[in-house]
């Protein structure tokens, strides 16, 4: 399904939520301005910016 | 506590996705949790008999491992490979002891410490971050001059972690380093990191090739998960230029993807760390 890019409002097409193809915490790209997103909900699916990387995140 | 299993990730990429995907074929009651909404007592039975621990950040990957386990979960890696791997002193004290090549390696307690010890360690020599990935925060100290500026901004930030000062040699090397993926004690893929920069992690560009795991390297990369008791890890070595290999660090939450595309098709790293975690949930981690 396509909804907004919360940063530019880009059109941003996310798999459908249904059979798990999309998952909540899941990261997408938007095609517009390339900001990390966020799947924060999905019915309906919202996205949110993702966090920007802390000082103790790695692998 | 029930005998479902838990991926924890805050983050769900491409690998944990795929993770995520595998255990789900093998009919495992497998949930995703994400740590930012976890809160424990600290008395009570775990919420899972088994978690694979995925999360980003170390803090918290490190205090849930801790709470799960002495909840009674067992958690893959173990909290205690957890807290090496998050401390590269840490980790380089495990490999020590192990008797795992490492390059030369001093911790100074405080930048003025570490400025008196780099006349007797010499230059060049790399300093790092305790903790943290990615090559950030990594220099690369050619002379006293520009150490003295960076210990000086290291002495002015506020985390007193900031001030303890891990320094290494730095390694002439053939313009790479190796990434091998260990699973389960065996390593299953490796990678060439190729890049023009000094640094070569995969986040700040570096390029992956294919590398083959001939028996010098197994040996290296197996003995440095093993010493630091991890299930799951990303073992990162160098080569001299006679080709002695050193170990590096060890990473507890490895990333797959530069490993998984130089390995191509001959390997599925998701599916193997499935297989794993599998195997312990049928083994009797429930």
């Amino acid at each position: 399904m396509v909804t907004a890019c919360p940063e530019c409002e880009s059109p941003v097409d996310a798999p459908a939520a249904a059979a798990g193809a999309l998952r909540l915490s899941e990261l997408l790209e938007c095609p517009g301005c390339r900001s990390e997103l966020e799947v924060i909900a999905l019915t309906p699916v919202t996205l949110a910016l993702a966090p920007d990387p802390e000082e103790d995140w790695g692998e | 506590m029930t005998a479902d299993l838990a991926v924890l990730t805050s983050r769900l990429g491409a690998d944990d996705k795929r993770i995520l995907i595998a255990l789900e074929r093998r009919g495992l009651p497998v949930h995703q949790v994400d740590p930012r909404r976890l809160a424990f007592a600290a008395t009570g039975a775990a919420p899972w008999s088994l978690v694979l621990n995925r999360e980003i950040s170390a803090s918290r990957a490190r205090h849930a491992a801790h709470t799960l386990e002495a909840a009674g979960a067992t958690v893959l890696n173990c909290a205690a490979a957890t807290d090496v791997c998050a401390d590269k002193w840490l980790t380089t004290l495990a490999l020590r002891r192990d008797g795992v090549p490492t390059p030369r390696t001093t911790l100074a307690l405080t930048p003025d410490a570490a400025l008196d010890e780099l006349d007797r360690f010499g230059y060049p020599a790399v300093i790092k971050p305790l903790t943290g990935s990615w090559g950030r925060q990594v220099g690369l100290l050619r002379e006293p001059d520009a150490a003295r500026a960076v210990l000086e901004h290291r002495a002015a930030l506020p985390n007193p972690e900031a001030h303890l000062i891990y320094l290494q040699e730095y390694v002439e090397k053939p313009g790479r380093d190796i990434r091998v993926v260990v699973i389960g004690g065996r390593p299953v893929a490796a990678a060439y990191r190729v890049s023009r920069d000094w640094r070569c992690n995969v986040a700040l560009g570096a390029e992956t090739r294919p590398c083959p795991i001939g028996p010098e390297l197994a040996k290296a990369a197996t003995a440095a998960a093993r010493a630091v008791d991890a299930d799951l890890a990303g073992v990162d070595l160098v080569e001299r230029e006679d080709g002695e290999l050193l170990v590096l660090e060890v990473n507890h939450n490895v990333e797959l993807a530069g490993a998984q595309r130089a390995a191509g098709d001959s390997v599925d790293l998701a599916g193997t760390i499935a297989a794993l975690v599998a195997d312990r949930y049928e083994s009797g981690a429930r």
